[in-house]
């Protein structure tokens, strides 16, 4: 008989911090397991072209994310001038009655006067390229608990930082960033009028330039980071928070990246809890998925090497995603079985198949294509059957379209997406 | 006023040294951002060669501008000891971090320019209160306009900096972003974005990454600062890639005022192909531009560029445009004359009636355009004498 392995259940993972750019993609990221979430308030948030939050959005979004055991965090990391500061000296009353569990913050007057003002943490926005301990110290002694550390740091530095510092440490994981220092670039500013540090950023790393000796392309656009296969390692610096990029990144792309980075952290945790290391195979698969949803190249940022020439797109986002969004469940149906279709999206192929993602268990269906591995409850249900849909008078549906909705059979949690993906199956036939 | 240039080398002093500079700034291509890449000089002969050629008492500073990664840290020990061996006892930085290992672990007078940010009194009232009288210099990022830098002269003991003349960065990656092998360790890259073709910013490979800077140089006229009031700051010269020639005309505008500024800019345009921006003096509704483009007496609407053969001006309106209004039209380096806007079109070049707020259109003008040229108001830079538009150039 093997013997079972030896079990820990002392092995603590960091928090997943998933980006929240409305109420909506609140909600959809707590369903999909995040511990805490970021948004921003109407000003000072560094996100101008995101939804944000009302401040009443704001109060439903923290009661509904503390119900969940959730946690809020609040940017206010603009650099600030002058004008601000009137305005923002009233907001820290509304702030106290608000109560986030952080704010997240860049300017150093305005985290002594938090600091005075309010109990609330404070945590050190990536703004500010903190890349060594000496900045943290810094922030620390002005009253931060937190520093959210520069993505230019390796895995070696991560270690050092965490012996020299008390101070918690938060990362980014995932998403796009900037390819030069954080809140160092004025490129926008010069070229397109938009204040990068003050949300207007109009993303000018992104275009085309040219260098008369070797061509023409996208010499400054970073790949975007992706360290789903270097979690294991990453989490061995004690680091205390991983943070998923992107309040301006659609609802499916929040639901998505909270539930694979949620899948890869249990199962990590899962593993270690047996003395055993996490499953490369595992890391990979849930990697592919990231790719399948995003058109981007990707890259592991400075933790594995200092980032270079190779961390840079080429080609841009030119490709169509493996994955898209077709829909989600519909609230206040009582059968909790209706989807509502989005528009405009262009017509399902036969060599696409229709999945529906659910944080939690999906009853009625067969056909569980993930979360068994890891323990995770995030299930993916494929639909095999397209005669399985049918329409709002109980007619079968071939074809989905723009601007309806669609019953499937099974009853769905709220958190359930209905998504399409691209496969090499050449026929996946209507059934009878 | 009082002014200070970057030294890098002893010939660097020998060329700067005829002009009235009272302060040096040192730097080392270690540990120094835009330092250029010369010699290495590991055990600073170098910049031992340059701090023997100053005269006693001279005011000097090293510019340890870097953003330090935990691996810096051994080296920067290394300067600090060659520092106070050779007397320097004033630093410049722009690391949070190494400001506060420096306040708390050295006697060095410190310096801060923190690039971006900085932008009102209480920022810098918070170093203020942490380094004491240690504090001797902050130099105001470009983003911040003359008017705040007024107000942060008033509330700040030490003295209040800003950049007079010279590139402006506006990119730096600490990533290596071009192969030695692909492009020389300087160059020139083109916007090749719809706008911009015609747009060539120059950029550098260092030891400490990429770094890219705005196709023109900021020129801050002695005028400028007599009308905002801010005779008592000390101006950075940045000729750290200029030719003497470009130093001499300059420096020959501050030193012998009033200069014909205008005929000087146009030479150095022929002669080096440099444009200048300046940042405003004029009010708020500048001071809400965070680049500040514009000239000394007028806000420009926009550049005029060629559009697939034709000349048009290529326009961005915050409020629908008043075509009766008059502007001025300079073509570069020479004298503005009178022009009206007619035809209006959209991108399509399709005619339309009015020009709407927000939108991008083309205007054809009834004057021969030269590219490059600029559109300003007439009467003056303030936007409500422009019937209430503020026009900027198209990105």
């Amino acid at each position: 008989m093997t013997p079972l392995p030896q079990t820990t259940d002392s092995y603590t993972l960091p928090e997943l911090l998933s980006p929240a750019g409305n109420l909506e993609k609140l909600r959809i990221a707590i369903a999909y397991g995040a511990d805490a979430v970021y948004a921003g308030g109407p000003s000072w948030g560094l996100r101008a072209r995101a939804g944000n939050f009302t401040l009443q959005e704001l109060e439903q979004g923290l009661q509904e994310a503390h119900a969940a055991g959730c946690q809020v965090y609040l940017t206010l990391n603009s650099f600030l001038e002058s004008a601000d500061w009137g305005p923002l000296k009233e907001h820290i009353t509304y702030l106290n009655h608000l109560n986030p569990d952080a704010l997240i913050v860049s300017d150093p007057a305005l985290v002594q006067l938090l600091k005075r003002e309010t109990d609330i943490p404070l945590h050190i926005s990536t703004q500010t390229s903190c890349a060594n301990s000496a900045a943290m110290d810094f922030w620390e002694e002005l009253g931060a608990s937190r520093v959210v550390l520069a993505r230019e740091l390796s895995l070696k530095d991560l270690h050092s930082l965490r012996a020299e510092s008390g101070m918690e440490l938060e990362l980014f994981v995932q998403g796009a960033m900037c390819s030069s220092w954080s809140g160092k670039c004025t490129i926008s500013n010069y070229l397109s009028g938009g204040d990068a540090n003050r949300g207007g950023c109009t993303h000018p790393c992104r275009w085309d330039y040219e260098i008369p000796s070797s061509g023409k392309g996208q010499f400054l656009f970073s790949r975007e980071l992706n360290m789903l296969t270097g979690l294991p390692e990453l989490l061995e610096t004690g680091v205390n928070s991983l943070k998923i990029e992107g309040r301006m990144r659609s609802l499916h792309y929040v639901a998505t990246m909270t539930r694979i980075y949620r899948q890869a952290l249990d199962h990590i945790r899962q593993r270690r809890q047996q003395n055993a290391e996490p499953e490369p195979e595992l890391l990979m698969e849930l990697s592919g998925e990231v790719a399948a949803l995003g058109n981007r190249e990707y890259t592991s940022g400075s933790y594995h090497q200092r980032a270079g020439r190779e961390s840079i797109s080429r080609r841009g986002a030119t490709e169509k995603p493996q994955l898209r969004y077709i829909g989600r469940r519909v609230a206040g149906e009582p059968d909790n079985s209706w989807f509502a279709i989005t528009s405009p999206f262009d017509p399902v192929t036969t060599r696409e198949q229709l999945e529906v993602v659910s944080r939690a268990a999906i009853e009625g269906v067969s056909n569980d294509r993930s979360g068994a591995a890891s323990g995770s409850a995030a299930q993916t249900i494929i639909l095999t059957d397209r005669g399985s849909l049918s329409g709002p008078l109980g007619e079968r549906l071939q074809q989905l379209h723009p601007n309806s909705i669609v019953r499937l059979t099974g009853i769905f949690d709220s958190s359930a997406i209905l998504q399409a993906r691209k496969i090499t199956v050449p026929e996946m036939g209507p059934s009878q | 006023m009082s002014w200070i240039t970057f030294l890098q080398s002893p010939e660097d002093f020998e060329q700067l040294s005829p002009f009235r500079f009272s302060h040096w700034l040192l730097e080392h291509s270690r540990f120094s951002l835009q330092a250029a890449t010369r010699a290495e000089d590991p055990h600073f002969v170098q910049l031992a060669k340059t701090i023997n050629l100053l005269p006693a008492n001279t005011s000097v500073a090293f510019n340890l501008d870097l953003i330090a990664l935990p691996e810096d840290f051994p080296d920067i020990e290394r300067l600090l000891s060659f520092l106070r061996e050779q007397g320097v006892n004033r630093i410049r930085v722009q690391d949070f971090g190494l400001f506060h290992h420096l306040r708390k672990n050295s006697d060095f007078d410190l310096e801060l320019d923190p690039y971006t940010g900085g932008n009102h009194p209480a920022w810098w009232e918070s170093f203020v209160r942490s380094a004491g009288s240690r504090l001797r210099v902050m130099h105001l990022p470009d983003q911040v306009s003359l008017a705040e830098a007024g107000r942060l002269q008033e509330r700040f003991p030490g003295q209040v900096e800003l950049l007079a003349c010279g590139p402006l960065l506006m990119y730096h990656s600490r990533r290596q972003l071009f192969d030695a092998d692909e492009v020389s360790t300087e160059g020139w890259v083109s916007g090749r974005e719809l706008q911009r073709p015609d747009q060539q910013f120059s950029w550098r490979a260092g030891p400490h990454g990429t770094l890219m800077y705005h196709n023109r140089w900021r020129w801050l006229l002695p005028q400028q600062l007599e009308n905002a009031h801010l005779n008592e700051l000390r101006l950075l010269f940045d000729w750290r890639r200029a030719p003497l020639k470009l130093v001499e005309a300059v420096m020959g505008c501050f030193q012998h005022a009033p200069a014909d500024t205008a005929e000087v800019k146009a030479h150095i345009l022929r002669d080096y192909g440099i444009e200048f921006i300046s940042p405003s003096s004029l009010g708020a509704a500048t001071d809400s531009t965070p680049a500040n483009v514009d000239t000394v007496s007028t806000t420009p609407q926009a550049l005029v560029r060629h559009r697939e053969g034709k000349k048009y001006l290529l326009l961005q309106a915050k409020s629908e445009l008043d075509l009766q209004q008059e502007y001025l039209l300079s073509p570069p380096g020479g004298e503005p004359r009178a022009a009206r806007l007619r035809h209006p079109r959209d991108l399509n070049e399709q005619p339309i009636d009015r020009v709407p707020a927000g939108g991008l259109f083309l205007i054809d003008s009834e004057a021969a355009i030269v590219p490059g040229s600029r559109l300003d108001c007439k009467v003056s830079a303030t936007s409500e004498n422009c019937g209430g538009n503020e026009v900027k150039p198209v990105t």
